[in-house]
């Protein structure tokens, strides 16, 4: 499937365009947002990472996963992002720095975290935002839902099992 | 407790006593204890879950229309092509016996990339001559040094770190050590800042021991 998408990607379907979009958009923005931390600078990162995946798509092999070549893209407008605001920023007493900050670690651990989020039934994914974003607990995830508890535990099993079996490939153990 | 059972559990926070049970007689899941450490952290991270605008992905169509059309490969005649992967062919076996007689390297090293820059790897090619030891790096996923910095490839014993030559790119990058590798196993790169300070960085973005 991938590789038909790219194929038309490539030719300049703006169909596929869309489609790319929604397969990858929100991981992209889930890159751009952690490192530059900020949801405005993080949409135009978005909006410049398919852009330069547009036109540098002539050169990328459609029989290859996107994926890591989207995230390289997005990964890299962001850095250039990041600098640009730098500059604007930067003072005599406070001159710019190149190194990156911390935000930009772990942002591959984000992209693939947001992909395995969305392969996840919404319902369950409801579940693990209660859980890891807002910080409930089954009781209060279940009150909040007006659903009972018992379900509120089966969905956050199966939830946890899947993206543990997604995400099972994301380091690898030094041992 | 089941692995998926602990692995779910482990996933979601929990770290009790019968976690820590399972955890202490089961080889599998700790050696897949950093994806579920990794994946436990990012998962806290507010920026898995924060949703981009809904229409962003109507402004990136938008944006991708007014843009330039990728540019489609150039379509040859099948006899043409034909042809020419058959003189690259022969040419690229010419290059390869030439090479196996007269240039293989004297040793090859897999380098990767740390977390500063999980995307890069490649190899590190060496060949002793009389001169040194010199070095032909076959990196990919490396971005190019920002403005005022640039790469270091060092050797290293213990404590003792020799440079080996600096680059800014990872394109056609070839250095000298005046050091064997074989007394130096360690190979690391840093982004060093253009400044007095010649020791290594704290920034490495490559290594030959990882993990």
């Amino acid at each position: 499937m991938n590789a038909r998408l790219m194929k038309r990607f490539r030719s300049g379907d703006p169909d596929a365009a869309r489609d790319l979009y929604d397969a990858y958009g929100r991981a992209v923005f889930a890159v751009a947002y952690r490192a530059l931390g900020d949801r405005s600078l993080a949409e135009e990162a978005v909006q410049q990472t398919f852009l330069q995946a547009w036109r540098a798509a002539g050169r990328f092999d459609p029989d290859r996963e996107p994926g890591p070549w989207l995230y390289a893209i997005a990964r890299r407008v962001a850095v250039d992002v990041y600098r640009r605001e730098r500059r604007h920023l930067a003072t005599d007493e406070e001159p710019e720095v190149a190194l990156l900050p911390p935000s930009f670690e772990a942002t591959w651990e984000a992209w693939e975290v947001r992909l395995a989020l969305d392969q996840i039934p919404d319902d369950e994914q409801t579940i693990l935002r209660a859980t890891h974003y807002l910080g409930l607990t089954h009781e209060e995830t279940a009150e909040r839902l007006g659903i009972p508890i018992g379900t509120v535990k089966s969905r956050s099993y199966r939830a946890h099992r899947r993206m543990a079996e997604l995400l099972s490939h994301l380091k690898e153990a030094s041992a | 407790m089941t692995c998926d059972e602990f692995q779910a559990a482990y996933l979601e926070g929990a770290e009790d006593d019968t976690t820590r049970a399972h955890l202490d007689g089961c080889a599998a899941c700790r050696t897949r204890l950093p994806s579920l450490q990794a994946g436990r952290t990012v998962m806290a991270d507010p920026a898995v879950w924060e949703e981009p605008s809904p229409e962003l992905g109507e402004q990136v169509a938008m944006l991708l229309q007014g843009a330039t059309k990728p540019p489609e490969k150039a379509k040859w005649p099948v006899r043409t092509m034909v042809g020419v992967a058959a003189v690259a062919a022969l040419l690229l076996l010419v290059v390869a016996v030439v090479a196996l007689r007269n240039d293989a390297p004297d040793w090859t090293v897999d380098i990767a990339g740390t977390d500063q820059a999980p995307l890069a790897m490649g190899t590190i090619e060496g060949w002793a001559t009389s001169n040194g030891t010199r070095m032909v790096l076959n990196i990919d996923g490396l971005d190019p040094a920002p403005d005022g910095y640039f790469y270091e490839l060092w050797l290293s014993r213990g404590p003792i770190h020799v440079s080996a030559g600096t680059f800014t790119a990872t394109d056609d990058v070839v250095v000298w050590s005046g050091v064997p590798r074989r007394d130096y196993p360690r190979l690391w790169i840093t982004l060093e800042a253009i400044d007095e300070d010649e020791s290594p960085s704290p920034t490495t973005v490559m290594d030959t021991q990882t993990g």
